[in-house]
């Protein structure tokens, strides 16, 4: 006998519930054969997540589940994920409420992404073929989503695109004769004059032409020294992107093919031959506006990071009670955010810029964070990410534990004052005379209840939303939502009951 | 459609030459010989457009080629912003005119059809020649990629084969995520498209041919144009089981990169295997026959020596644990017999090797050699000996190759290099056999004409050797030297620049036969298409 079957015996309830339903393109009704249905269960509903495939005719049925609240997902390869009940996109999904008995037969419908499509062109309207094409997210500095190449006939398609603004430019390219400059569409070298392309799903925005413009292409050579004889890898990186090369042995290096502007280099070895052994590295900011730039780049032993962490009385914490976060940055943006594995309190950063962020266990709240060396003493809100700059000499960075962190919690409730089961809620760290977020969302989901409880908080001032409208609202969304403020203290409980907020 | 060339301003006319009734080229250079011929310079202008819109076609590049017996060099340009060129410095004679961009077709001036040669220009100084050259794009087939529902099928791999039996790979293409594919650059004729097998999360497809078939003998034939694209050839794949094959390459010191190859008719796909133990693993594959091969630098010296591993099988089920172990020791020994002949050095002799396997033949390499070895990887290699002028291959012997009484040493020769190594011997004789004569279109003499020679089986009706290529010279002359003694036919036409054995066959292009050491004389009649 099923195990699931003994266990809502022994508890006395009847699990009779069924989800079934069929899967199809939004565009077209088609079926969707062996998509994935996941359904999770409400905080407060008994059970496991749960996957099914659909049939050869879209549809699917779970086997009979707990009475409850239950998120459903569908997704597909080259779809976009559908959660069931979202008003629109990048809207959160209302969950599906069964009782024991009950019985519900959801149609999902999954859209596609986006894309842009178009022509490289020159100055004739002839396409230009093997011409790379990129599309950026219309953000300052834009962030690279995807790339392309032109076919024969100089045409392009960027797909799997999120609805939203996005630059097109085609990258520098050398012909025999001819270089063609970075451009962004339809012929502009300046991001401030880029024309920002709006995608939606299930839409292709065609005719994007771009003209690139001729002309002429720097490189960028020289030399990074090393102690010993190994390869160096260098990276060269703008603000939209970054490529890399290997040196030779003597350290020699060169990049072809780059447009004017403003750059970094990073260069990074193996201190000596041998696996295992420590890694050298350099960084260089560096201008690129005639033919050829030269650099020379000296490298040397990692900068020392010493983390000191200490409670409000001065006492050092366990290290074991929190983890430490570090993304790099540079002018193409932020890295993957990677976890540190400090020895002794001590680690080694690569040189250039970072971001430190420490997460501790429930608890705690980091108060207060410094970097010894340098004039950043202290900020505010020191629980997001924090830059700091390393160049070669140690560094110390300090972060102040408190064992005091606030909470707020409450209840959701709607229209009829009944609690909404599974709703969203985001909490913001928010300097309302700034009028800017501080720190990154916190979000949760109400339980069976309808209730809420963010924990580990520290004091400050906060807004507050529970909408359904949105899966993760920027400042400007939880302005218009009008979010509740909210200020949280040490060791206090809020109690805070919310509205469900619909948009009109 | 063909586009044609036109000149724009006519050519002179010489009153004691008749006009030719022929197609074939303008022949009052007799004309201008038995003339007195100025040393003014010969002018040719023209305009580069794109043939399906007439846009300006800027940066084409433009070959100007005088034939044998016409004074000068080669000289190319670059077409200017409006698509315009002019060579204003060329000596009376006759050229042939080669125009070409990248994501075009090439074009002769003068070619009949896409696949003709081009026919040679009179060019004088009495005007200045125009010439109007369209450039046509080659063709494509697009379609889509569906499961049973019509619904596409992204990241799928399609693959367009010549409608040969066997059928030849011609091109790869991927589906986007709508599941529509496009495969470009394609030359005129009947093509195959095949899904190449695919393995998602969800389930895998056995590589299907157009429409929908296993075997191929009922696939659909597309028919490809020039300019044009052959639109909706979508192909609904069979849900099916997909293998791998997956194992450890074990390269020496056992931290070496070592890239791993597999192939089969469906093409080849390139993995690195890293790390120790260094796997690879090759998914997504259907049942047939495969080979495996890896290769990665060998110590001491990292760019000269490198290791290797060679295997082929057939795949009827998942092969888990396969184990490659790099040898450094597939040294080739490349012999001319008896040594080089006297008067020649080492570096006047050539030698280039392929690969050879089931997706077809791999790019050539020079081989370098030292001490009068190089180093193969293991696995079927072709090799061959580029003579120098006055000398011809006049046999070879090789390792693990099968050779038939019938084949021809001067071309390339299949060997079988293993772990421990091969060897290619070759005989280079002095003095080959040279063909020579006269091309005669009518009753007159055809300049610049393209003159083929084919090395031909006539029992078995194959070609032995890669074609060999001249054009005539200004007074209908042609000649091929340095050839091994054998069966040949040969053809003088426009029609075609690059005539394959069935276009030979049905040009009834004359057969004949070389002995060593002999100079044989054949004029020859142009072939026009009836």
């Amino acid at each position: 006998m099923p195990k699931w079957l003994l266990l809502s015996l022994a508890a006395g309830a009847l699990q009779a519930a069924v989800i079934r339903g069929v899967v199809v393109e939004n565009q077209t009704g088609r079926p969707l054969a062996r998509a994935l249905v996941t359904v999770q269960p409400v905080a407060g509903t008994a059970g496991a997540p749960l996957s099914v495939r659909t049939n050869v005719y879209g549809a699917f049925e779970f086997p009979p589940l707990a009475p409850g609240a239950y998120l459903v997902t569908a997704s597909r390869r080259a779809f976009a994920t559908l959660q069931y009940g979202q008003k629109r996109w990048k809207a959160a999904g209302v969950p599906v409420i069964l009782d024991e008995a009950g019985t519900v037969a959801l149609s999902l419908r999954l859209p596609r992404f986006g894309s842009i499509a178009g022509t490289v062109v020159d100055e004739n309207d002839v396409g230009l073929p093997e011409h790379e094409v990129m599309a950026y997210r219309n953000t300052r500095p834009p962030q690279l989503v995807t790339h392309a190449v032109t076919d024969d006939r100089g045409m392009y398609r960027l797909w799997g695109l999120e609805p939203g603004a996005y630059l097109v430019r085609t990258a520098a390219k050398k012909g025999d004769e001819d270089s063609y400059l970075p451009t962004f569409a339809r012929e502009t070298s300046r991001v401030e004059d880029a024309r920002p392309i709006e995608v939606e799903l299930d839409l292709q925005t065609d005719d994007v032409v771009v003209r690139p413009f001729p002309g002429r292409l720097s490189s960028v050579a020289g030399q990074a020294l090393t102690s010993s004889q190994v390869p160096v890898t260098v990276t060269l990186v703008s603000d939209m992107g970054s490529q890399s090369t290997v040196s030779d042995s003597s350290g020699n290096f060169h990049f072809d093919s780059i447009g004017p502007g403003l750059y970094e280099l990073y260069a990074q070895a193996p201190s000596d031959r041998r696996v295992g052994g420590g890694l050298q590295a350099a960084f260089l900011p560096l201008l690129v506006d005639r033919e050829r730039a030269e650099a020379h780049l000296r490298l040397g032993p990692l900068a020392d990071l010493q983390i000191l962490v200490e409670d409000t009385q001065g006492q050092p914490v366990d290290f074991t009670l929190f983890q430490v976060m570090a993304r790099r940055k540079d002018l193409s943006g932020d890295g993957k955010p990677e976890t540190l594995r400090p020895n002794r309190g001590h680690v080694s950063l690569l040189p250039g810029r970072w971001d430190l962020a420490l997460t501790p266990t429930a608890g705690y709240y980091v108060a207060k964070f410094s970097a010894i060396q340098s004039d950043n003493a202290g900020r505010d809100r020191a629980d997001g990410w924090n830059e700091i700059a390393a160049a070669g000499g140690p560094l110390t960075v300090q972060f102040v534990l408190s064992p005091h962190p606030g909470v707020v919690r409450g209840a959701v409730t709607g229209a009829n004052r009944e609690p909404v089961a599974g709703a969203p809620v985001y909490l913001e760290p928010y300097d309302p005379a700034a009028r800017k977020r501080l720190a990154d969302l916190r979000v949760t989901r109400t339980d069976m209840q309808g209730k809420y409880r963010f924990y580990g908080l520290p004091p400050g001032d906060y807004r507050i939303l529970g909408t359904f409208e949105y899966q993760s609202p920027d400042s400007a969304a939880m302005d218009a939502a009008a979010a509740r403020s909210v200020k949280v203290e040490e060791s206090r409980d809020v109690a805070l009951d919310l509205e469900l907020y619909v948009a009109q | 459609m063909w586009p044609s060339s036109r000149v724009i301003s006519p050519r002179p006319e010489s009153p004691s030459e008749p006009r030719p009734s022929g197609s074939g080229p303008n022949t009052s250079i007799l004309a201008c010989l038995l003339t007195v011929c100025s040393l003014h310079a010969a002018v040719v202008r023209g305009t580069v457009v794109e043939h399906q819109t007439g846009k300006f076609l800027a940066r084409a590049t433009v070959v100007v080629e005088p034939i044998a017996g016409t004074p000068g060099a080669t000289v190319s340009m670059r077409t200017n912003i409006s698509g315009l060129f002019e060579f204003s410095s060329l000596a009376p004679g006759t050229y042939v005119i080669k125009v070409s961009r990248p994501g075009f077709m090439p074009v002769e001036y003068g070619q009949k059809r896409w696949n003709s040669a081009g026919a040679p220009l009179f060019l004088d100084d009495s005007a200045p020649a125009f010439l109007a050259i369209r450039l046509p794009r080659w063709g494509a087939i697009s379609g889509t990629v569906v499961d049973e529902n019509e619904i596409g099928l992204p990241e799928h791999d399609v693959v367009a084969y010549r409608n040969t039996r066997p059928p030849q790979l011609v091109a790869r293409s991927r589906s986007d995520d709508r599941g529509v594919y496009r495969i470009s650059g394609l030359e005129p004729g009947a093509y195959l498209v095949r899904t190449a097998g695919a393995q998602y999360e969800e389930g895998a497809y056995l590589p299907t041919f157009g429409r929908e078939s296993i075997p191929v003998e009922n696939a659909r034939l597309v028919d490809v144009l020039l300019d044009q694209q052959a639109n909706n050839i979508d192909v609904r794949p069979f849900l099916g089981k997909l293998f791998s094959v997956s194992g450890v390459a074990i390269p020496d010191p056992p931290e070496t990169p070592t890239k791993v190859t597999l192939a089969t008719d469906m093409g080849r796909q390139t993995v690195n295997a890293a790390g120790i133990p260094a796997v690879f693993q090759f998914a997504g594959l259907a049942p047939g026959a495969f080979e495996i091969y890896a290769e990665a630098p060998a110590n001491p010296d990292p760019a000269v020596k490198l290791q290797g591993a060679y295997l082929s099988s057939t795949l009827r089920d998942d092969v888990k644990g396969v184990s490659l172990t790099l040898s450094a020791n597939s040294n080739l020994t490349f012999d001319v017999r008896g040594g080089l002949p006297r008067g020649l050095e080492s570096g006047q002799v050539q030698f280039e090797a392929r690969r050879k396997d089931l997706a077809g033949e791999g790019e050539i390499v020079a081989v370098k050699l030292v001490n009068g070895r190089a180093q193969l990887a293991p696995g079927r290699w072709e090799v061959r000996l580029l003579p120098p002028a006055g000398y011809y291959v006049s046999s070879f012997s090789g390792s693990g190759s099968y050779r038939s009484a019938r084949a021809r040493p001067d071309g390339w020769n299949e060997i079988l290099v293993n772990a421990y190594g091969a060897f290619a011997r070759f005989t280079l004789a002095s003095g080959g056999s040279s063909l020579s004569g006269i091309v005669k279109d009518g009753a007159n003499l055809a300049a610049g004409a393209p003159v083929y020679l084919e090395a031909w089986d006539p029992d078995s009706r194959q070609r032995l050797v890669e074609l060999r290529t001249t054009r005539t010279d200004a007074r209908g002359g042609y000649s091929f030297r340095d050839l091994a003694p054998g069966a040949y036919r040969v053809l003088a036409t426009f029609e075609y620049r690059n005539p394959d054995s069935a276009v030979m066959d049905a040009a009834n292009a004359p057969s004949l036969r070389i002995d060593a050491h002999s100079d044989l004389q054949r004029d020859l009649d142009l072939y026009v298409i009836p």
